[in-house]
């Protein structure tokens, strides 16, 4: 199975940046989550990778050879971008076997792909009257048709009810499972590091995070504690004392860092404070995200 | 590679069948050309009574039988521009080069397809355009018949013609990427450009008009005798035949270049 190697990308429109000497390698047989805030390049990163862009520096390759230089590119990459790329004109049938045609692809496939999007009872209709959600579907079909070993797929929920959610994040994990590299883009954290096992965290083109889904988010478990107490000012002197810090002070409720939830438990008892409410603070998934694409330097180690 | 064009051929072929407005855009350039054809040669002959010695003298039934060609050549031009900016308007563009990455076959396919479209069609009209035309003027004025000397060869021309024009509005359409300027531009090289040579001094017009693309239509390739100053009809295709290569050598230079 092939991999994605990027290795310094650069693109720059006018005067912005939009990929800033990228480096990364997304490996087979397990599902990467490509995470950055919307504007960070991702999508930049994907038709670079795709050749519908020229870098300015640096060569994406899948298994070693330019997109450009595939003989059938659509068996070895599969790819749903997040422009629509279908005219509304045409039917859903007809997109898929002009596409199947092009790459020496059987009939055959595109109704198994119909069926396989749930599509099959729309295929004859125009996609200009489709849905964001089924037009995301057959989406996916033009990037299954091919049955690639690589999908790149960005912001493919987009559009999805809770039940095509669902459906995509199962269908990914399958193709990873089955030994296949899948790439897949979002803005939001939450929703890949269900489905993610790696993850590549970009801002502004550059990458500063390339690491496991857990490795990431056990960054967010900072040890802020809540606590409620009708004494507060005897609450600082303790916890000061023992080597906590105070975060934050509001009327009866303090945020107190650097000391874990049982530990603030023992020094009240021990002192015969009142705690109306003792509460470990986790961070959101997002909070860490926001943290992460906020900091200058990469962090992480390639793989 | 040859076996790979056969698949493209196949492809452009599909996405042309699969759009109604390519079909529609065709059917009207027929079904028009014919008709204005038609009525211009009703017209001749209702008025052949009181045309000048000189027109008598330069009267080319198999020419006037074509002239709904200058009709025919904005419908295919459109058809042309169409093929091409239709995919970059809705975004195409990017899942025919993901399939096609090299990007010159993709243009090279899509000619093939749509000017093979386009020359059937102008054949199409050609023909039948001259036949009416003929019928029109039979008995009443003097026509042409299919055999004469170079009858046959500026009827078939004329339909070259138009295929050639279909060729030019593709490369423009790749050029400017956008419909209404490709429209606009395709125009202007057809219709304002011989309007504003008409308008410029004789010697001008007889030097530099005959190299325009509406007077090689008309004057020189769909033309039994050649017109005063215009190119000889082979001339004229090759002249006409050497834009349209140039045009889409600038093309296909301009589409593997830029980012789509």
């Amino acid at each position: 199975m092939d991999s994605i190697e990027i290795s310094g990308l650069t693109k720059r429109y006018g005067d912005t940046t939009a990929v800033d000497d990228l480096t990364f390698t997304v490996s087979p047989g397990r599902v990467t989550g490509f995470l950055g805030p919307n504007g960070a390049g991702k999508s930049t990163t994907m038709r670079l990778v795709l050749g519908l862009d020229r870098p300015d520096a640096g060569i994406a390759t899948i298994g070693g050879t330019r997109y450009a230089d595939l003989a059938e590119p659509m068996r070895r990459v599969g790819a749903l971008l997040e422009a629509r790329a279908l005219h509304p004109g045409r039917t859903a049938r007809n997109h898929l076997r002009y596409l199947a045609y092009s790459q020496g692809i059987a009939p055959a496939r595109v109704e198994q792909m119909l069926e396989l999007v749930g599509l099959a009872d729309v295929a004859d209709k125009r996609v200009g009257g489709f849905s964001l959600g089924m037009g995301q579907r057959l989406g996916v079909a033009v990037a299954l048709l091919g049955d690639p070993s690589v999908l790149m797929l960005d912001e493919p929920v987009n559009g999805l009810d809770i039940e095509g959610v669902r459906w995509i994040r199962t269908l990914l994990r399958d193709l990873a499972d089955e030994g296949r590299t899948v790439l897949l883009s979002s803005h939001l954290l939450s929703e890949v590091s269900v489905t993610a096992d790696h993850l590549v965290v970009i801002r502004g083109g550059r990458l500063v995070a390339n690491c496991s889904t857990a490795e990431l988010l056990d960054r967010g478990n900072d040890n802020e504690v809540l606590v409620v107490t009708p004494e507060p000012d005897r609450l600082a002197g303790l916890v000061r004392a023992s080597g906590g810090r105070i975060l934050a002070v509001d009327g009866d409720q303090v945020s107190v860092g650097d000391l874990t939830a049982p530990r603030i438990g023992e020094l009240a008892a021990a002192d015969r404070l009142v705690l109306h409410e003792l509460t470990p603070q986790r961070a959101s998934l997002e909070d860490t995200f926001v943290e992460l694409t906020r900091e200058l330097s990469p962090v992480g180690s390639a793989s | 590679m040859i076996v790979t064009y056969d698949r493209l051929l196949r492809a452009e072929w599909t996405k042309l069948r699969s759009l109604r407005s390519s079909g529609w855009t065709m059917v009207a350039m027929v079904v028009s050309s014919i008709a204005l054809g038609t009525l211009l040669c009703a017209v001749v002959a209702a008025h052949w009574s009181s045309a000048s010695a000189a027109d008598r003298a330069s009267w080319d039934p198999t020419n006037q039988s074509l002239v709904g060609t200058i009709f025919g050549q904005l419908a295919v031009a459109v058809f042309g521009v169409l093929a091409v900016t239709g995919e970059y308007a809705s975004g195409t563009i990017r899942a025919s080069v993901a399939a096609v990455p090299k990007r010159t076959p993709l243009l090279v396919a899509k000619a093939a397809v749509y000017g093979g479209v386009a020359l059937v069609s102008g054949e199409i009209v050609s023909l039948i355009s001259f036949f009416i035309g003929q019928r029109i003027f039979q008995g009443r004025v003097p026509y042409a018949t299919f055999g004469q000397p170079g009858v046959a060869r500026a009827v078939l021309l004329a339909g070259v013609y138009l295929a050639l024009i279909c060729l030019i509005a593709m490369a423009l359409g790749v050029v400017l990427r956008h419909t209404a300027g490709a429209i606009t531009a395709i125009v202007a090289l057809l219709l304002v450009l011989p309007a504003i040579t008409a308008a410029l001094p004789t010697s001008f017009q007889n030097s530099v008009g005959r190299f325009l693309p509406e007077q090689i239509g008309g004057g020189s390739m769909g033309a039994v005798v050649p017109e005063p100053h215009a190119l000889g009809p082979w001339v004229g295709t090759a002249v006409l035949a050497g834009y349209a290569l140039v045009a889409m050598l600038l093309a296909g230079r301009m589409l593997a270049r830029r980012d789509v």
